[in-house]
């Protein structure tokens, strides 16, 4: 949902049924939230029962106790909540735009000569942190997105936003988890909204949670699609164009279009406070503070709170809480789970040389673009998510931070997509120890065991992961010898961009993780943006 | 002593190495000089008006949403966080701010030497290199550093005044001096245009042929600019949909130009001098010396001169908010997130660069500097919305 690519569109819900379902992606752990939800067999629940549709966090504060108040729309939402325009911030609003011309109305992306703009509202931070003094806790802590549709009344004059369904995630204080939430109108106009609550099971089956304000009971049913789990892989929060130039966002590189200024209504008020339309206000909103947001927000999902241990998905995947285990969060160390998009602005992405991961400490830094041919846009590199992972596993001391080094140097030119590192996943985790404190020895001796296929027989890569793989004491010089030896490299490839044919060839490389990345979601509801070919 | 901006030395990584970065970041240089001329490790900057036509293009891109209420307000508006390759022991910062981790009052670069009891923070400082003759001042903003509500503990009075020469009062000065009266040059004009139509799709197909035509050509000759028209290259008319970014342009490659010198990568300076040659030039704005009450250029977000990032506060000078320096603590979480990243932990300034650098940005209030009633022609579009609410 955050990631402005719902995986289902308005169009698909209604032709199924299933509009009151929504698009939205989930997750919970199963924490206090889900007490009482041991027997599964009934489709329903007593509505005394709310914290089966309630986890513990901003939505439940507001709601829990009155469901009298959800929310018909976004309007009410935002007032309830007092986020959007009703956040009391004066400089931001905190409502983050994405300019679109796509849709998903057929359940497949298409484009449209439309302006379709999408909208991340975050929960208004005006300064209060959580008990770790996180900065952006009330920024993070409550995320909605509004979408736009071609279909909906007003969207041929210049409304196109769908208002009267607000998706919410909203950060659980136990489980370190996402809530994910639908608000939506009943069918009497005069009643409160209907509260789905959608939920990520250990089992891998995403159930919904349905309070109707004409039902006395909370529905309880298992979700036949796979929902906003089809975008959310992880079900944490995503973002493709996370990074500087935020291609297509409203940030300080990008102003809205002009034809921004046929916008009209609710939807003009909305998109007008990422930067003003009209220049009656100096409120702004912008993609390089929303980055900032979602890369906290990924860092507690991931970690969860210091002050809670156990808490965050990956502890909840250790535990049994999420799907999956130690085993499959490796394969973020191998292959890739999710994808980010970088695109060229003032300078090329790394990832088009080297993979970053397998260099760090070398300070590569991103070479010029050149000017008259800018590219790549929007080429799929590895995702946070997967580098957040990682970071995790290493912080738990599951994985030391060496041998994840290694097992990025397997590939050294591929962050992502790399058959050499990805094929070896399935074997490394073969009879992975349960015991989590032997999971980086395993791994250790599975690439130790193979280190002249892997890494040659010679050379400053095999000498340095000989000595990462061994801990050994002069590993910092067996570095700077790898990294001289990179560093060479890479202002050769760097060169390229300089002549015709090094362009082709590089455009090539974006060109193949373009077309991987497209294979690798090949579904209708996915989580990828719009990309187009390299010319 | 006259400081200005030039920068000593760079170096080049390609011919066509538009806004070009250093391909490797100064994490690994010798020992910190504070003396501060130094820049060795510089991006590379143009070498022709055409190259400069594009860094200009990039970093009026790069502002462009800021754009109205920097003309309506009069100001300037750049990031505290330099380009990739600038920051490191070697070098602070050189966008009239900089910056470094502090641990119990003291820099440090590497997260290691970090006092695992005390906060570890990111400082910025604009406060400039001459803002007063002697040591008095920076002992005084160091003694009110170590104070309970900021560093709670000794700090370095070395710490609080910028070291680098080109972050001074007086380079800033001179820079707005240099860029009023500037003289037009032909040559740059149609470089300008050039390098537009360059990257304009609809001219996709003569993007190469134009770059031949125009780069390290010069174009004030009738025949060679006669050749660029035919490619597509021309003038826009004011009613055209990219005259503003044209005549911005244009103004930022008077940086190229100015008599004591300006450096073309940054950030700071080619901005700067885009606005005041346009107000000048166009509004006949004048401006005169940045006054010594000003300490340093003014620290705040893109949305608000008075806010900064989430989990920044101003140093508190004399129990006021001080805004040319601020403190950003940076959470235990992300601090465990150091020890794990082999491209900060050796490097705390591009982490601070990262983390904060890029959304701390600076305010140059040039309407506080701008000669009563200058700002007299209200014609062009640029004038109607930069004059609104000139002194008058």
């Amino acid at each position: 949902m955050i990631s402005l690519r719902a995986s289902l569109s308005l169009r698909f819900l209604l032709s199924k049924g299933l509009l009151s379902l929504a698009s939205l992606a989930i997750v919970t752990a199963l924490g206090s939230g889900c007490e009482g939800e041991t027997a599964e067999t009934g489709d329903e629940q007593n509505v005394a029962e709310t914290k089966g549709l309630f986890g513990d966090d901003r939505v439940a504060d507001v709601l829990a106790k009155d469901l009298t108040k959800v929310p018909k729309n976004f309007q009410e939402f935002e007032k309830l909540f007092g986020v959007g325009r009703s956040c009391k911030r004066t400089d931001s609003k905190e409502i983050y735009v994405v300019e679109e011309s796509t849709t998903r109305a057929t359940g497949e992306l298409e484009e449209t000569d439309m302006l379709l703009p999408r909208a991340v509202i975050t929960g208004c931070n005006t300064g209060e942190m959580n008990p770790e003094g996180e900065p952006l806790y009330q920024s993070y802590s409550l995320l909605t997105a509004l979408f736009s549709s071609p279909d909906v009344p007003g969207a041929k004059k210049g409304d196109p936003m769908v208002f009267d369904r607000v998706e919410v995630m909203a950060l659980d204080r136990v489980t370190g988890l996402y809530n994910f939430y639908v608000m939506t109108p009943s069918k009497d106009p005069k009643a409160p909204g209907i509260l789905q609550r959608i939920q990520l099971r250990p089992d891998n089956t995403v159930f919904v949670y349905t309070k109707d304000p004409a039902k006395k009971t909370i529905s309880k049913k298992k979700s036949t699609d796979r929902m906003c789990n089809n975008c959310h892989v992880k079900m944490g929060p995503l973002m493709n164009e996370m990074h500087e130039p935020w291609t297509n966002w409203v940030s300080t590189h990008k102003d809205l279009p002009e034809t921004a200024d046929g916008l009209t209504g609710e939807t003009r008020s909305i998109v007008s406070e990422a930067v003003s339309i009209d220049g009656k206000h100096n409120r702004l909103s912008l993609a390089n503070d929303l980055e900032k947001t979602m890369m906290a927000a990924m860092r507690v999902w991931n970690e969860g709170q210091l002050s809670i241990p156990g808490s965050g998905f990956v502890q909840a995947t250790i535990d049994g809480d999420q799907p999956g285990d130690t085993k499959g969060m490796l394969s973020s160390l191998f292959c890739q789970n999710e994808l980010q998009y970088a695109s060229a602005f003032g300078t090329v992405p790394v990832e088009l040389f080297v993979d970053p991961g397998a260099v760090a400490g070398g300070s590569f830094q991103p070479p010029s673009a050149y000017s008259i041919d800018l590219f790549p846009l929007l080429m799929p590199v590895r995702s946070e998510m997967d580098k957040r992972i990682e970071t995790a596993l290493l912080k738990k001391k599951i994985v030391k931070q060496n041998t994840a080094i290694a097992i990025r140097l397997v590939d050294e030119k591929n962050d992502i997509f790399s058959k050499a590192r990805c094929d070896l996943y399935a074997t490394a985790v073969e009879k992975l120890p349960a015991d989590e404190t032997k999971v980086d020895a395993h791994l250790r001796t599975f690439l130790s065991d193979k280190l002249d296929r892997l890494y040659g027989k010679t050379g400053a890569r095999r000498d340095y992961v000989n000595g990462l793989l061994s801990d050994a004491a002069d590993l910092k010089t067996k570095r700077a010898a790898y990294l001289a030896e990179m560093t060479t490299f890479y202002k050769a490839d760097v060169a390229k961009l300089q002549t015709g044919e090094g362009r082709s060839q590089l455009k090539a490389r974006s060109q193949a993780r373009k077309d991987a990345a497209r294979a690798m979601f090949d579904r209708d509801a996915n989580p990828m943006p719009l990309i187009h070919d390299e010319e | 002593m006259t400081f200005v901006r030039s920068a000593a030395g760079t170096f080049s990584v390609g011919f066509f190495s538009m806004f070009a970065v250093a391909l490797m970041g100064p994490g690994c240089e010798s020992d910190e000089t504070e003396t501060g001329d130094e820049q060795n490790v510089v991006p590379t900057g143009s070498d022709t008006p055409f190259e400069l036509a594009g860094l200009c293009q990039e970093n009026i891109q790069r502002h462009i949403t800021v754009r109205p209420q920097e003309l309506t307000d009069g100001v300037v508006r750049w990031q505290c966080g330099d380009r990739p390759g600038v920051d490191g022991i070697d070098d602070r910062g050189q966008e009239y701010c900089e910056y470094f981790a502090v641990s119990n009052g003291k820099r440090v670069d590497n997260f290691a030497d970090a006092d695992p009891a005390k906060p570890l923070a990111c400082f910025f400082t604009s406060v400039y290199l001459d803002v007063a003759p002697g040591t008095t001042r920076d002992a005084a903003l160091a003694t009110a550093l170590g104070k309970k509500e900021n560093l709670n503990a000794k700090v370095d009075k070395g710490l609080v005044r910028m070291k680098g020469q080109f972050n001074s009062r007086g380079a800033a000065t001179t820079l707005v001096s240099d860029s009023v009266g500037v003289a037009k040059d032909k040559n740059d004009e149609r470089q300008a245009a050039c390098f537009l139509a360059s990257i304009d799709p609809a001219n996709k197909a003569n993007a190469e042929k134009l770059k031949d035509a125009c780069n390290g050509k010069d174009l004030s000759v009738t025949s060679a600019w006669t050749k660029a028209t035919k490619l597509g290259a021309k003038i826009p008319k004011t009613t055209a949909t990219n005259y503003e970014m044209y005549k911005d342009t244009v103004a930022c490659m008077s940086v190229g130009r100015l008599a004591s010198g300006g450096v073309d990568w940054r950030m700071s300076d080619p901005h700067i001098t885009q606005v005041v040659v346009r107000a000048n030039d166009e509004c006949g704005c004048t401006y005169g010396a940045l006054p010594e009450s000003l300490e340093g250029f003014l620290q705040g977000t893109w949305s608000s001169k008075d806010q900064l990032p989430a989990g920044c506060r101003r140093a508190k000078v004399d129990g006021a908010d001080y805004q040319q320096m601020t403190i950003c603590e940076i959470p235990a979480a992300e601090r465990s997130d150091l020890e794990t990243s082999l491209d900060y932990s050796e490097n705390l300034q591009a982490f601070c660069n990262e983390r904060f650098g890029k959304d701390i940005v600076l305010t140059a209030p040039l309407r506080a500097v701008e000669t009563k009633g200058s700002c007299s022609k209200t014609t062009s579009a640029f004038c109607k919305e930069f004059t609104k609410n000139a002194v008058k």
